[in-house]
């Protein structure tokens, strides 16, 4: 066996120490070692988007990374958006303009979608599909995505300006 | 997915690096953005017993001016490029090349260097720097140096052009004179999806208006980007329009190297006929 590497990551706000195999994906250290099981696995190659998380902010494949790289970087799943009884707004709008359906691969695409409207508060529709183009979503077509995130960067304007 | 049980550093210095590269050999793999490598590794195709990881290298995390060009270190990731006001300024066509690349998070941890030491056949960073003639600089654990040209270094048919105790250390792309067209355009089976066939291009406009200077590379028709000089021979000189750009473009395969690429995300006969419409979008581009 390698030498076991020690590792410090700030994980939805909280100081978190672990000790991990250099061979451990980031993706399995957040599911199996932190039990945040909101971050989903599917092709494993970095394509479908479903294991996206952020990495000191910006959006990142947890599926193409090692933990031990993340050693010193605060992570953001999805578990630090909002509760059942208080949505995020991203995913009220999600849930109001039915932007899911099996919900696989809503963890992602929502952290992706908060950094995005952090950057682009005001977006177009080219800006919203491009950033869409980093996730496969095999249930809904796309088109309630787009309105969701329409109505989010709306709602999350009219929250700034109350 | 799990990858075997390796070993794992991360160097603070190139160094520091070279020294672990002495000691692991052809054991070691270089993890620089990883978004190639990681995959192989959990698939176990890659199955190294020590994974040197560069990204904490400071040395290598530096886009600099330099010789009327860009020096690009090892660990610059392609999203830091895309922002850098620097490289918009020196280098637009490589921001828009960058802006092609699977999707933003791929993006924030792929590096420039390390999708140029893939030797993908359809990068389009390759496909940028065979157009403008980029260069590579190695370093090698005994201490030497050496300098290698984009267009032989990614040719993925030649045989290995980095030896197990080498490193990429940065890749230096021509800056673009001021008043330089520059395009970048390609055909994808979806967004966010590999490149059938790209194609770079710049060109100067002379002082009656004319095009000089005009490189353009394109891949998906060969084992690496290539030059292609009977579109170039065809523009040089005369005034640029629509018309003569698609005139020029049917010339794509006029070097006897054309083989397009035959797998299962296209056949190499609709390679061959999408080949000059992209090559003439990108000429559309540069002179939009």
């Amino acid at each position: 066996m390698s030498a076991m590497v020690r590792i410090r990551v700030e994980v939805n706000g909280s100081p978190h120490a672990d000790t991990v195999a250099p061979r451990l994906l980031l993706c399995d250290y957040v599911g199996e070692t932190l039990a945040l099981t909101g971050t989903h696995v599917a092709c494993s190659v970095g394509t479908c988007g479903a294991c996206t998380i952020l990495l000191d902010g910006r959006p990142v494949r947890s599926c193409l990374m090692l933990a031990v790289q993340a050693d010193g970087c605060a992570i953001t799943t999805v578990e630090s958006l909002g509760t059942e009884a208080d949505l995020h707004p991203i995913q009220r709008a999600f849930h109001e303009q039915q932007g899911l359906q099996c919900g696989f691969c809503t963890p992602g695409l929502l952290l992706s979608v908060a950094s995005f409207l952090a950057e682009h508060p005001n977006p177009s529709d080219d800006e919203i599909v491009a950033m869409l183009g980093g996730h496969l979503c095999r249930c809904t077509g796309y088109r309630n995505i787009l309105r969701a995130v329409r109505a989010a960067a709306e709602s999350i304007a009219a929250a700034s300006v109350a | 997915m799990k990858p075997v049980d390796f070993e794992y550093t991360a160097p603070r210095s190139v160094d520091e690096a070279l020294a672990l590269l002495a000691r692991w050999g052809s054991d070691a793999t270089i993890l620089a953005g990883g978004q190639s490598l990681i995959p192989l590794l959990a698939a176990r195709t890659v199955r190294p017993r020590c994974v040197i990881d560069i990204n904490r290298i400071a040395e290598l995390d530096v886009i600099g001016e330099d010789a009327g060009g860009l020096r690009i270190g090892a660990a610059v990731r392609q999203a830091d490029c895309e922002a850098s006001p620097l490289v918009r300024r020196v280098c637009p066509l490589l921001v828009a090349a960058i802006g092609w690349i699977a999707s933003l998070p791929v993006r924030n941890r792929g590096t420039v260097v390390g999708n140029l030491a893939q030797r993908n056949a359809i990068s389009q960073i390759s496909t940028v720097a065979v157009a403008l003639g980029a260069r590579l600089r190695i370093a090698a654990a005994n201490g030497s140096e050496r300098t290698v040209a984009a267009e032989s270094f990614v040719d993925a048919n030649s045989p290995a052009t980095l030896g197990p105790a080498e490193l990429v250390l940065d890749c230096w792309f021509p800056g673009l004179a001021p008043g330089t067209a520059w395009g970048f355009y390609e055909v994808q089976r979806r967004a966010a999806h590999y490149a059938l066939v790209s194609a770079a291009v710049t060109y100067a406009r002379g002082p009656s208006g004319n095009v000089t200077a005009v490189r353009v590379a394109a891949s998906g028709l060969a084992a690496r980007p290539l030059r292609l000089a009977g579109v170039e021979a065809a523009i040089d000189g005369r005034a640029a329009t629509p018309a003569l750009f698609c005139a020029a473009a049917q010339r794509a395969f006029d070097d006897p190297v054309v083989e397009p690429i035959d797998d299962i995300h296209a056949t190499a006969a609709y390679r061959r006929a999408v080949a000059p419409t992209i090559v003439e979008r990108a000429f559309l581009a540069a002179a939009s």
